[in-house]
């Protein structure tokens, strides 16, 4: 009699396990997965450190719809500044491009050569990468008909042995073309004896250009003019 | 008999239900990136209507004079919403226009995707397509404020292309080995783009290209793209079986040509900032 009273209760009891089983994790994914919850969730420890004055709630909306145009407007008139009022020059190192600009207009467009992104390796061992820098940079110094003092891997990229420093090896009066602009770091903008080039990343740091573009961009660019190279 | 039947309806009709819960909690997010299902921004007003209603007042009439009174109109929130987001993204490109570093500018609402140095645009380009996550567009509107507030920091990248193409070179022996070895320039070869850029704040920012891809390329791409889904994927299940979910990550995708892609991820240095705008 009891065997079979203790039946009926397994019988009666245990398959409802299986729905309360499945009633269980539905709850449980309808509390702990992402989709039934705030978008914000977990979004508040990303923006608790900065502040943003006022709550977009409050009631005085029209001061503060007045505020923020203020502000807009001010942002605006300040970003606008920060456009340098004498003309610049744009690099483009993928493209091998330049844009010579003023504040507003696109003076002239045109084809360049940048870095060849080249590492070379000195039978020392020393490794000289020929890359073109990234950023900002103005023009420290203008030079007609530029001489170049080569340095050592000029001779060594060639199988040749570096001279002393002061050789008349090392003067070249013909490969910077007619004009130089110097940015800093032995870096320059200068004209090539290979115009056929241009267009190409074939360089070793520094930007050459076609001889009409460099003579535009030689009498444009001022001493400190920016130099923007991407 | 009946309680037999009865048993098996619930069954079935609660494993249906948990199956619909999987799918649209588990499944589909991950099947369309989108670790939300449905997005929707609330607006203060509509939660004022629900409160009224839980509240059993009948709405708009009870409710209608105190939120004239107390208030702005739906139209003067949204626009103070939109200016209070654009005054925070000028805000965050002023404050990298300060920086000696080339940043990124993404406006969404344009569609235009823009490399800025100290406030000057150095190259732009359209955004041929676009994509974002409903996980952003969900944020109760303060919160999204104050998430486009500061600029987005690279924290890494993944990608099919090389930020600077190295080429090493052995030196010449002798000029004979030098004149020997010397080979005309071509034009580069541009690869196919596929990027992944993480950014803090847990923004993941994925560039890919217009143009078709083919042969090799393609299963180099998918496979990355496998990796990324399969990362979700077990993300997921983890998330059911530790019932602790990792924070949402909100994602951007957008589409440009292949050369603009190119030149926006070579010209980025590797802690690169972002302002974004939508």
């Amino acid at each position: 009699m009891m065997e079979t009273e203790e039946k009926g209760w397994f019988r009666k009891y245990v398959p409802w396990i299986i729905p309360f089983m499945i009633c269980i994790f539905i709850v449980s994914m309808i509390i702990y997965t992402p989709a039934f919850q705030n978008g914000a969730y977990k979004m508040k420890s990303w923006v608790s450190s900065y502040s943003v004055n006022g709550d977009i709630n409050s009631q005085n909306s029209a001061r503060q719809i007045q505020l923020s145009k203020n502000n807009i407007q001010a942002l605006k008139s300040k970003s606008a500044d920060l456009l340098p009022l004498k003309p610049y020059i744009l690099i483009n190192t993928t493209e091998n491009r330049f844009v010579l600009r003023n504040s507003k207009d696109t003076i002239r467009t045109g084809v360049c050569s940048t870095g060849k992104d080249e590492i070379l390796i000195y039978p020392d061992g020393t490794r000289k990468p020929f890359k073109t820098p990234k950023g900002m940079f103005s023009v420290q110094l203008k030079r007609k008909d530029p001489v170049w003092t080569k340095p050592d891997w000029a001779f060594i990229e060639e199988g040749l042995k570096p001279p002393s420093a002061r050789s008349a090896e090392r003067y070249d009066e013909a490969t910077l073309g007619s004009y130089a602009l110097n940015i800093g770091d032995g870096y320059m903008l200068h004209g090539t004896l290979y115009q056929r080039f241009l267009g190409l990343p074939v360089t070793h740091g520094c930007v050459r250009l076609g001889d009409a573009d460099l003579e535009v961009i030689f009498n444009t660019l001022d001493k400190g003019a920016k130099v923007f190279i991407y | 008999m009946a309680k037999k039947h009865l048993f098996w309806t619930i069954t079935s009709l609660l494993i249906l239900l948990a199956a619909y819960v999987l799918t649209t909690t588990v499944i589909m997010p991950v099947v369309k990136t989108n670790p939300l299902p449905e997005a929707k921004t609330v607006r203060v007003e509509e939660k004022k209507e629900t409160n009224a209603k839980k509240s059993g007042k009948d709405f708009p009439k009870a409710a209608a004079a105190e939120i004239e009174s107390t208030y702005p109109g739906k139209d003067d929130l949204s626009s103070l919403f939109e200016l209070r987001k654009s005054e925070m993204m000028l805000r965050a490109r002023y404050s990298l226009s300060s920086e000696d570093s080339i940043y990124l500018v993404l406006d969404l609402i344009d569609k235009v995707a823009s490399l800025e140095m100290k406030g000057v645009p150095l190259h732009q380009c359209k955004i041929v397509d676009l994509f974002v996550s409903n996980s952003i567009q969900k944020f109760h509107t303060e919160t999204l404020i104050r998430w486009l507030a500061q600029p987005f920091v690279l924290k890494n990248a993944v990608s099919t292309i090389a930020r600077v193409p190295f080429v090493e070179k052995i030196a010449p022996k002798d000029t004979i080995e030098a004149n020997k070895s010397e080979v005309l320039p071509a034009t580069p070869k541009l690869d196919d783009v596929y990027i992944v850029m993480n950014f803090e704040r847990n923004l993941q920012l994925i560039i890919q290209q217009e143009e078709k891809i083919e042969g090799p390329e393609k299963l180099r791409i998918d496979s990355l793209k496998w990796s990324f889904k399969k990362k979700e994927i077990n993300k997921s299940i983890k998330s059911l079986t530790t019932f602790n979910r990792e924070a949402i990550v909100p994602q951007i995708a957008i589409t440009l040509k292949k050369l603009d892609a190119t030149v926006l991820f070579r010209a980025l240095p590797y802690k690169s900032k972002m302002v974004l705008k939508m």
